[in-house]
């Protein structure tokens, strides 16, 4: 579920990078929901042909996804019959993080991979053609053999998962029950938690078999092609269809048709193991890193999903093997690698006379979520708080504040004074990281109460507020160049005294709200993407 | 007949069933309520006693030993009593670890921490027993320390991130400690945790955060305190 404040964070997003218009648009699906053109026209007051064209450039961007409605009976229930769009969450807080999938595929791949990406990443979609005149229009050369090194260069970002075809242009969905948004529309967060399962369906049909196919068709000059007659702007949709069903028969690709994206998928499920390593880094050792890496490095197979909870088992000697192929990993010997097991409380299963090992990521990332909550907490509510936080976590049941007639007492097992207990419990209750109970014995309420962490409102609750704190991080980022705007345009040599030194801080300034932005989104895909 | 000479006048110790009547009944009230004792307020009003007769009865019954004074850490202003026979529960006293003024012993607390946390670094490994023998007959702390009371403390490191409770395997620096005996050993990253990525910056420790709004009173673009962080 995604809150206000998300929603106003990803606005905030598509304005600065597409303006006004268009935010407006996604603002209106961010809130009502999957829509019709019609519909969308009628919420924005803005005229179809605004409209129109900010939903192309949001679908562009590959930020919303038109899809229709399939139904079993005539009747669809009162649903608008056409083209519905849906918003994709995801990928507009996604804009956020385009230069660290960058940086994945400079040290995966190398740095022509990563400026292939980035046409992509600034231009949303692209057809390969597209793609290798962009690339070719930064160099000056442009033969035959530079556009079949491209061309192998995609087909290897293709082959490592980093670009995807597009989706289908509209895939249909079944229409079930609360799917009608504009129909039944409860509160503005009801609507948005059916609108993310709409979302969540629209994202799965529009997957396609042929995602990563692809077929190089070496030779063909696309600079010769291009200059050549191209083909009519106006193919109906159906037509374009059938060219897209046809394109595979003689095993080559359609250059100019097929579009393709960045697979932020797959990004993320790099980001992802690196989170992971980081956080068994800093509370553990190097070592236990080493050893993570190397399991999941084994682990990644051709369905690489993001929502993995536990890497696929492997003996200790298939462990051994991975980890000794990385340079850290070189002197560390078997027995430390069972004893860097042991430590992420991996322990081995017996299947048959094999042993193997199996780590659990799920809690890997819920430990670092807890660590971010803890370091949150200690700060805004003092260490007294932050162990009684932590207490509940661990225990994960309802504690009481300072009584002990049925349950065990918060204050004595936290050391905290009893009266400040009470105090510093109400304030994590009323701010959403506690959940308060009063029980109820015989038709009236007790005197007591009881409290405990509820882990999965919890990570909503702080979702939001990072979103909040990234909003506000953006905004006073926003605030400060404009402020400072006109010291920013002044050439090198007059950057001198007062002058000089206000450009000092403004970069100053920039460094530290783009670094905090940049650290605060790790945090986010830490509890909305993992 | 006149009054007999030589007999001086002594003043006798007054037993249980010389109490007066109104004594006998404030009495009855403070013992009524055992464990939990009863505050001035709430006496008044069970006995009907108005000052400055209520005064004189109370100071009398402590003199005699009846009931006595004690600190309720909720309302340490209020005047509990609660009848000699009783010591007041655990949840108005706090327990072992406050003192009789009704504050948390953070001295004894933080002293019993430092021992423990120095003791489990110089053995490597230790269970709640083992420290507890320990520091009793070490005589370092001047009162006796229950095992219950140094699991608290134990319990209370492992918060603290300070130590990390494990079980024992027997096995190595475990030799000792028979298996599946909950033990304790440093932590291997110990002390205050990593600062996260929202407490890095103000809106991390801002109480307001639910307040702030990009164009209200309190808003990221006038927030005093990104003004400070940013105050190169």
């Amino acid at each position: 579920m995604v809150g206000q404040n998300g929603i106003m964070l990803a606005v905030n997003i598509i304005s600065s990078h597409f303006g006004i218009l268009v935010s407006k648009v996604c603002e209106c699906l961010l809130r009502k929901g999957s829509l019709t053109i019609q519909n969308i026209v009628r919420f924005t007051e803005l005229t179809p042909q605004q409209v129109k064209h900010s939903v192309l450039v949001l679908i562009q961007h590959n930020c919303v996804q038109a899809f229709s409605f399939r139904s079993d009976e005539d009747d669809q229930g009162g649903v608008p019959k056409g083209t519905h769009y849906v918003v994709i969450f995801e990928n507009i807080l996604h804009r956020l993080r385009f230069a660290k999938f960058s940086s994945i595929v400079s040290e995966q791949l190398d740095k022509e991979s990563e400026e292939l990406l980035e046409g992509l990443l600034q231009h949303g979609r692209l057809t390969l053609e597209q793609i290798i005149l962009r690339a070719l229009s930064k160099r000056n050369e442009g033969d035959c053999a530079i556009q079949d090194v491209l061309r192998e260069k995609i087909s290897k970002l293709v082959s490592e998962h980093f670009v995807e075809r597009c989706p289908p242009s509209e895939p249909s969905v079944r229409l079930q029950d609360g799917d009608n948004s504009t129909r039944k529309r409860g509160t503005k967060s009801a609507s948005f938690v059916r609108t993310k399962t709409l979302e969540q369906k629209v994202i799965t049909a529009a997957v396609s078999l042929k995602r990563f196919d692809f077929t190089m068709n070496t030779g063909a000059d696309v600079i010769s092609e291009a200059n050549a007659l191209r083909k009519p702007a106006n193919v109906t949709v159906g037509e374009k269809r059938k060219v897209e069903a046809l394109e595979m028969d003689d095993g080559t690709i359609d250059e100019k048709d097929i579009l393709w994206r960045a697979n932020f998928e797959e990004f993320i499920c790099h980001l992802k193991q690196k989170a992971c390593i980081a956080s068994v880094r800093s509370r553990l050792d190097d070592e236990v890193g080493v050893t993570l890496n190397a399991v999941l490095d084994a682990t990644r197979g051709p369905e690489k999903k993001v929502k993995v909870e536990n890497s696929v088992p492997l003996s200790l000697d298939a462990i051994f093997e991975e980890v000794i192929k990385s340079e850290e990993g070189r002197c560390m010997t078997k027995e430390r690698v069972d004893l860097a097991l042991s430590q992420m409380g991996c322990h081995p299963t017996t299947i048959g006379t094999k042993a193997s090992y199996s780590v659990d990521v799920k809690n890997i990332i819920e430990i670092a979520r807890k660590e971010e909550v803890e370091s949150l907490i200690s700060k805004r509510y003092g260490k007294d708080a932050c162990r009684m936080f932590k207490l509940l976590w661990k225990n994960g049941e309802l504690m009481e504040t300072d009584k002990a007639l049925y349950f065990f007492p918060i204050s004595d097992t936290a050391f905290v004074n009893k009266n400040e207990a009470l105090k510093s419990l109400s304030n994590l209750g009323n701010d959403g990281y506690l959940q308060m109970e009063k029980p109820v014995s015989q038709g009236a309420q007790s005197q007591f109460l009881l409290w405990k962490v509820n882990k999965s409102s919890l990570g909503e609750h702080v979702f939001d507020e990072m979103c909040h704190a990234a909003l506000n991080l953006r905004l006073r980022l926003a605030y400060e160049l404009e402020q400072e705007h006109e010291i920013l345009q002044l050439p090198k040599h007059k950057r001198i005294g007062a002058e000089g030194k206000r450009y000092e801080r403004i970069r100053d300034v920039n460094i530290l709200l783009e670094s905090s932005l940049m650290k605060l989104d790790e945090a986010l895909m830490l509890f909305h993407d993992y | 007949m006149g009054r007999q000479p030589n007999i001086s006048y002594q003043k006798r110790k007054r037993t249980d069933s010389e109490l007066t009547d109104t004594e006998r009944k404030l009495y009855d009230v403070v013992r009524s309520k055992e464990d939990m004792g009863i505050w001035t307020g709430e006496m008044k009003k069970e006995t009907r006693l108005q000052d400055p007769e209520f005064t004189k009865i109370l100071d009398s019954l402590v003199k005699l030993k009846k009931i006595k004074k004690f600190v309720n850490i909720k309302y340490n202003k209020r005047k509990y009593f609660i009848a000699a026979e009783f010591e007041p529960s655990k949840e108005l006293s706090g327990g072992v670890w406050y003192t009789e003024e009704g504050k948390l012993d953070t001295d004894l607390i933080h002293g019993l921490k430092v021992l423990c946390k120095k003791l489990i670094v110089r053995e490597n490994v230790a269970t709640s027993e083992s420290l507890t023998e320990f520091i009793n007959k070490s005589g370092v702390v001047n009162v006796k320390c229950s095992k219950e009371q140094i699991t608290e403390i134990l319990r209370c490191l492992v918060l603290d991130n300070e130590i990390v409770e494990v079980k024992s395997s027997e096995i190595g620096v475990f030799g000792k400690i028979s298996g599946g005996t909950p033990s304790y050993r440093c932590s291997n990253k110990e002390g205050d945790p990593k600062v996260g990525a929202m407490a890095s910056f103000p809106c991390g420790a801002c109480l307001r955060i639910n307040e702030c709004t990009p164009n209200g009173v309190i808003s990221p673009m006038t927030c005093v305190y990104y003004t400070k962080w940013l105050d190169f």
